[in-house]
């Protein structure tokens, strides 16, 4: 258990199989008021031994938030977003969609599926990033204790942050 | 790849704000909605307030369905939790966003909200700055950076018609909504029905006086004003809205009566379906407007002999005033009785006209019909009224059609029409204003739309407006023929002159619109 480890400081899960997105996004994060523990893993079966804590992320600690993308080798976001909303362990943590896709119909069903949000990739690096930092004030202020429970592993999802 | 359209760009974020706190509500208002009218924003003051908004708007019987939804947690009436699991168990809102706003900075909180599938949940800070910062953030991220589902396609089209709904009951409100919806269009002419609900009298006329209505449906049995009542009062203040009444069970007696009162049609709640729902409306507006119709026709052909009579006394008397000042012209004078005499030939030569159009107008004289290319109308009307605009200072805006097509008409007098509709717009508009000039063409009617962004059409002129001799204008300004003998024209082309104001959502000002049949 690495739980005091950790201190209080955020962990944000980004699930991402383009190498240079995730490493805009967690830049983005590195430099938002908080800067959270960024993990990065690369598709959607990676994504689900993350959040249960099983196999090489055994220890993972339980996210605050976690960044989306929707075309996944293996299992894809829409699945991954789906499983998490149907996990009750899961379930409370927020998750943005952050996709290429700006079809109506990628989105209708990613609101659906109760995504906190939806951000379109932007070509425009600066734009991104400015993105993931609103992301970040919104879903990750100390004062708006987020995704319930923060230091801890998802063996203890309640412990309330102090 | 292209760059993404961020869906919200071309129009508001609709954001339903559920704050019972006054201060609290005025400043999260004052970060979301600035002047630029990107954010609409609604304000609920109690969960119940909210629930009913989304009530409605969940069975599609309003246009309030929000984008956006920020809920306090503690409300008067209850927590906002319960408008949020209200949302998310309704498949028609489940989809909408909710942002949970409160004081409390409680992890288990925090954690229940978002299991009850909370967008976010966002502590409020203590100081007013601080809220309007935060809600600055919010109307930022929704607005610039997220995507948001689609809304359904514009329930506005033309063909839509309006219809009010006066039920007290919530259930019954739905089934008609729900019945209503099922069908697909009516008649298979296109057209549709869109409900709004009202829940009172109250709320009807408040609705009534806000917007236009085809129609209204009315429920006999409403809790205050009971029976016949609701309908008298209802003729009484909305003389011009067609009625369908609906009563729970098929009683002759409140039949009778219903129809005596005004009533166009009565359904009995016991045999109620879409289609009986959607013939007695239409069956109602057109009714209406048939009987609207004779009625001015009637009293076209009444006001046309008359008028015809007076201009041939007239006439006589006019041409000696015009030639007798003429001849007098011809000899030397002083420079004061030239004055004084041109000034009576003019006013002379003026009257002169004004009989002239009231006798086309109450002749209805004959038409030259031939082939016209609508481009070729457009740019014949531009050339004739180009100078006259450019002196009130007003821009005109001429928009040609993508496919030009024929039609068939009496050229000069259709260009009179318009270069007529576009000066009563340009005077509307004034120096600085801009008067549009747009044609549409749908199951062989062409319209001819002039629009402007003058004050509009103010309601209690519009039913008089195309009578002969109504003017808004100062004396010796106008003749208040223009419009009547405008109509004159479109009628005897077998077409219609309507006006309205435009749509709030487009601002202010006029819309006329000549309406055509055109060839293939």
């Amino acid at each position: 258990m690495h739980s005091h480890g950790y201190s209080a400081r955020l962990h944000v899960l980004i699930v991402e199989n383009d190498e240079l997105d995730s490493r805009l996004a967690s830049d983005a994060l590195g430099r938002s008021a908080l800067a959270p523990y960024v993990h990065v893993v690369r598709d959607g079966e990676e994504a689900f031994r993350f959040l249960r804590a099983e196999g090489e992320h055994s220890n993972a600690p339980r996210p605050a938030l976690v960044l989306l993308d929707l075309n996944l080798p293996r299992i894809d976001g829409r699945s991954v977003l789906a499983a998490m909303k149907n996990d009750e362990s899961l379930r409370a943590i927020p998750v943005i969609v952050i996709s290429t896709s700006s079809s109506d119909r990628d989105v209708a069903d990613v609101y659906r599926l109760q995504a906190s949000s939806y951000v379109c990739k932007s070509l425009d690096v600066e734009e991104f990033e400015q993105a993931v930092l609103q992301v970040a004030d919104l879903w990750l202020s100390p004062a708006r204790a987020v995704g319930g429970a923060t230091p801890a592993t998802n063996k203890l999802p309640k412990a309330p942050a102090s | 790849m292209t760059l993404p359209a961020l869906r919200i760009a071309n129009r508001a974020l609709k954001v339903l704000l559920v704050e019972d706190s006054a201060t609290d509500a005025a400043n999260l208002a004052a970060g979301l909605v600035l002047d630029d009218n990107r954010v609409d924003l609604r304000l609920a003051t109690t969960a119940s307030h909210a629930l009913r908004i989304l009530r409605r708007a969940g069975w599609g019987l309003s246009d309030d369905l929000p984008d956006l939804v920020v809920i306090d947690l503690v409300l008067p009436d209850g927590s906002g939790r319960e408008v949020l699991d209200f949302m998310k168990q309704d498949a028609r809102l489940r989809h909408i966003p909710v942002t949970v706003l409160s004081v409390v900075d409680d992890a288990h909180v925090v954690r229940r909200c978002y299991d009850g599938f909370a967008s976010a949940y966002l502590v409020k800070p203590v100081d007013p700055d601080g809220l309007v910062a935060l809600a600055e953030q919010l109307r930022s991220f929704w607005l610039n950076r997220a995507l948001l589902p689609a809304r359904d396609s514009a329930p506005d089209v033309l063909g839509t018609l309006q219809v009010l709904l006066i039920e007290d009951n919530d259930l019954d409100a739905r089934l008609v909504a729900e019945m209503v919806r099922d069908l697909d269009a009516l008649r298979g002419d296109g057209r549709r029905l869109r409900l709004t609900w009202a829940e009172s009298m109250d709320e009807a006329f408040r609705l009534l006086g806000d917007r236009t209505f085809d129609a209204v449906v009315l429920d006999l049995h409403l809790g205050r004003s009971v029976g016949m009542e609701s309908l008298e009062i209802l003729r009484r203040r909305a003389p011009g809205v067609p009625v369908v009444v609906l009563s729970g069970t098929l009683e002759p007696e409140a039949s009778r009566r219903s129809l005596q009162l005004g009533a166009q049609d009565f359904l009995a709640k016991d045999d109620l379906s879409g289609s009986a729902i959607a013939r007695a409306v239409l069956h109602a507006v057109e009714r209406r407007q048939s009987e609207r119709l004779v009625r001015l026709s009637e009293r076209m052909a009444s006001i046309g002999r008359l008028v015809s009579g007076v201009a041939h006394e007239i006439n006589n008397p006019l041409s000696s005033i015009l030639h007798l000042s003429e001849d007098l012209l011809l000899d030397s004078r002083s420079a004061e009785d030239v004055e004084a005499l041109e000034l009576i030939r003019d006013q002379a030569i003026r009257s002169g006209t004004i009989i002239r159009r009231l006798l086309s107008f109450a002749r209805g004289s004959d038409l030259q019909r031939a082939p016209v290319a609508l481009g070729r109308l457009l740019m014949s009307t531009e050339r004739l009224v180009a100078n006259q605009v450019e002196l009130l200072g007003v821009k005109l805006s001429i928009e040609f059609p993508p496919v030009d097509i024929s039609l068939s008409i009496d050229e000069t007098s259709i260009e009179q029409v318009l270069v007529n509709l576009i000066l009563n717009g340009a005077q509307a508009a004034g120096a600085g204003g801009t008067v549009t000039l747009s044609s549409a063409t749908d199951r062989g009617q062409c319209d001819l739309v002039v629009s402007d962004n003058g004050p509009g059409i103010a309601d209690s002129i519009l039913p008089s407006i195309f009578d002969p001799f109504f003017t808004t204008k100062a004396v010796g300004q106008g003749t208040g023929l223009g419009l009547a003998v405008s109509l004159g024209i479109a009628q005897q082309h077998g077409g219609e002159l309507l006006a309205m104001n435009r749509p709030a959502s487009e601002g202010t000002g006029a819309r006329v619109t000549l309406r055509l049949p055109c060839i293939a």
